[in-house]
């Protein structure tokens, strides 16, 4: 899953980066409000954590200009004002949910999943498919009573698929929300990930190749 | 402990029957002279007059031979008694007196005296001479003295039982007076007792509320007036607190919630000793920040309450500035900015600490704000010193908002940033040295200029 911080306080921004890159997101940062909404409007993030104090443009005004522009992207306002105007403010404007400073990150980490769960429709933290069933809290998988330990990046891709289940998924897609495919210089890392996860999920097989389209996570064929 | 002054109260009753006690004293006293003086006027002119009928009774009918016509027993009315003597020897005198004498007093005059029974008694001693039975005869050579008393015992009487009725009727008439000034005074003091039940009444944390003094008797008008003026101090004051407290607690937040996240992030799983290292020196350089927060909001708030202590010497201003460029010039070189310095010698009287601290605040701010490669000035004069950068990003019209407490403009904030204080601190620092600082935007570069009360003699 990929996420977008905006924040202008070094110390906030950078935790929230790696614990988040710790959980299996993907994350990119903007310390101020233009460089937040150029790369909001460029990226389909599955999350905003938007400071509502920024230099050059305001969290709000940020806000205001991407639900003018369309954007459906879960966002989670951080804020250190707890009037209940500016929580208000901040809802009314299209934000999704708030957080006030300081906070515990375990929370930050609960709701972040559960604005990526409703983004996709999900509610349940439990991705069930078939026998398979991937626990979003804890990151683990188990495909009946078997655990299977998977890579963070093999975790991270079949997260994706699993909670765009029955879907069909692009790979372009899997590029743009997986964490550090980017970074990969090789054009073939998806499939050969695909191929890794397809042998330590075993038999029968879930995940299926739509020839020149992509995958699909699926226990029907 | 002094003691608690006597209420109001106590004082209105207490004085006004003191009042009255005094004015029913008074009157009685005089009701009770005029009485007993005008009984005795009476009782002596009875006498003198009875005196004159008694007088008249004696008749020198020959030469040498004089007839009394007094009714030894019954001439004289119940009380009186009297003594004739004719030529110093004692001619009649009142049965009732048997053996006992009057004795004559002051001649023609009516005296005090003692009656032979023991009483009281007022004596009349006339001298006279018996008249004649033919007009045309001879004056009578005989000399009468007549000695008539009379007992002022009931005089006495009746002035005493006037005084005890005065006396009766003025105790309870004070006591009368009393009941009623409590009443009263009880009524009179109901509008004090109104206004301290509004004031207890007012229980609102902001204080606004307002007596209205139109309402209130002319005599407490004043003190309500004071009242809501006291009330309408308190309530500025109040709520200047308390935006006060809400920008610290906003302020301390973001500080606290960088020292938060990046702890908990660091503690998630094993980390590297680099890790664990670099987190350490973010969380140091967050709290050395807040610190410096906390230090700086302290002094302000010193300052702001009037507890800053003044030293006054004589301060070389521009040995001050030389010494505060000392700790900028790393930063000017890595910022590789051109420094332009132009001081002349300024000597002043003023508190040399606090100066410095304005001084420092200013270069500082000039150094962090100036762009990259751009320039600082500064220039001193026997009247002003003014701190030029550039690369300045303000309005004109956002210029005087660098006095207000924690604001910082578009700048982010990071580590190590400046408190958003310093301005606003340097105003009230100036203020109280008698100084002023204004600052002038002008396109790209930002002066801030301090001025001091040209007054001060050069040496």
């Amino acid at each position: 899953m990929r996420v977008l911080v905006v924040e202008d306080y070094p110390p906030i921004r950078l935790a929230v980066r790696d614990g988040l890159v710790d959980n299996g997101f993907a994350v990119d940062t903007a310390s101020d409000g233009e460089e937040g909404l150029w790369l909001a409007t460029s990226n389909p993030y599955d999350l905003i954590v938007l400071d509502l104090l920024l230099p050059k443009l305001g969290g709000l005004e940020l806000l205001q200009e991407l639900r003018k522009g369309g954007s459906a992207v879960p966002v989670l306002l951080l804020t250190a004002r707890d009037t209940v105007d500016e929580r208000v403010r901040g809802l009314d404007l299209g934000a999704d949910d708030y957080l006030v400073k300081p906070f515990a990150f375990a929370e930050l980490l609960a709701r972040a999943r559960a604005l990526v769960r409703r983004r996709y429709d999900t509610r349940d933290p439990k991705l069930r498919i078939a026998d398979l069933v991937i626990d979003t809290p804890r990151r683990t998988v188990r495909r009946g009573t078997r655990v299977i330990a998977l890579s963070a990046r093999e975790y991270a891709l079949l997260e994706y698929l699993a909670i765009r289940s029955t879907q069909l998924v692009t790979r372009t897609e899997i590029w743009e929300h997986v964490y550090d495919f980017q970074s990969e210089a090789s054009s073939n890392v998806i499939d050969v990930y695909i191929c890794y996860l397809r042998k330590k999920l075993g038999m029968p097989q879930l995940i299926h190749t739509r020839r020149g389209q992509g995958y699909v996570l699926t226990s029907d064929a | 402990m002094r003691p608690a002054p006597r209420s109001i109260r106590s004082r209105l009753l207490l004085g006004t029957t003191f009042g009255v006690a005094l004015a029913f004293l008074a009157s009685g006293v005089l009701v009770y002279v005029l009485t007993r003086a005008s009984l005795s006027t009476q009782l002596d002119e009875a006498l003198a007059a009875h005196a004159t009928v008694l007088v008249a009774l004696v008749d020198e009918e020959a030469p040498g031979e004089v007839v009394v016509e007094i009714d030894l027993d019954g001439a004289t009315r119940d009380t009186e008694l009297f003594e004739l003597w004719f030529d110093g020897r004692l001619h009649s005198r009142s049965r009732r007196l048997g053996q006992r004498a009057l004795g004559r007093t002051t001649p023609d005059a009516i005296v005090d005296v003692t009656l032979p029974d023991g009483q009281a008694g007022r004596q009349l001693t006339r001298t006279f001479r018996p008249r004649r039975e033919v007009p045309s005869d001879p004056p009578s050579t005989i000399e009468g003295v007549l000695v008539l008393a009379n007992s002022t015992a009931a005089v006495d009487d009746a002035v005493a039982r006037a005084a005890r009725l005065l006396l009766v009727a003025g105790a309870l008439g004070t006591l009368l007076c009393l009941a009623l000034l409590t009443g009263v005074v009880h009524v009179g003091l109901a509008p004090l007792r109104a206004l301290a039940r509004t004031i207890a009444q007012v229980r609102e944390p902001a204080l606004t509320h307002r007596f209205d003094a139109a309402t209130a008797p002319p005599e407490l008008r004043a003190v309500v007036a004071r009242l809501d003026e006291l009330l309408a101090r308190l309530g500025a004051t109040l709520a200047r607190e308390r935006e006060l407290t809400a920008e610290v607690a906003h302020e301390l937040r973001t500080p606290l919630a960088g020292l938060r996240v990046t702890i908990e992030v660091a503690l998630a799983r094993e980390r590297s000793t680099a890790h664990y290292r670099e987190t350490l020196a973010t969380t140091l350089a967050i709290t050395v920040q807040t610190e410096r927060l906390v230090t700086t909001l302290l002094a302000l708030a010193r300052l702001e309450a009037g507890a800053t202590v003044l030293e006054l010497a004589d301060v070389a201003v521009d040995e001050v500035v030389r010494e505060a460029l000392a700790p900028v010039t790393v930063r000017i070189a890595e910022r590789e900015l051109a420094l332009t310095t132009e001081l002349e010698t300024v000597e002043l009287a003023t508190d040399r600490a606090q100066l410095e601290v304005v001084v420092h605040n200013l270069l500082d701010n000039a150094v962090a704000y100036a762009d990259h490669g751009g320039t600082v000035a500064v220039s001193l004069t026997r009247t002003e010193l003014r701190v030029t950068n550039t690369g300045c990003r303000l309005t004109p019209a956002e210029a005087p908002l660098v006095f207000q407490r924690f604001w910082r403009g578009d700048a982010a904030r990071t580590v190590g940033s400046h408190t958003g204080l310093g301005l606003a601190m340097c105003q009230r620092l100036l203020a109280l040295l008698g100084g002023t600082i204004d600052v002038v935007v002008d396109g790209d570069t930002f002066t801030a200029v301090v001025t001091w009360p040209t007054g001060t003699p050069p040496p």
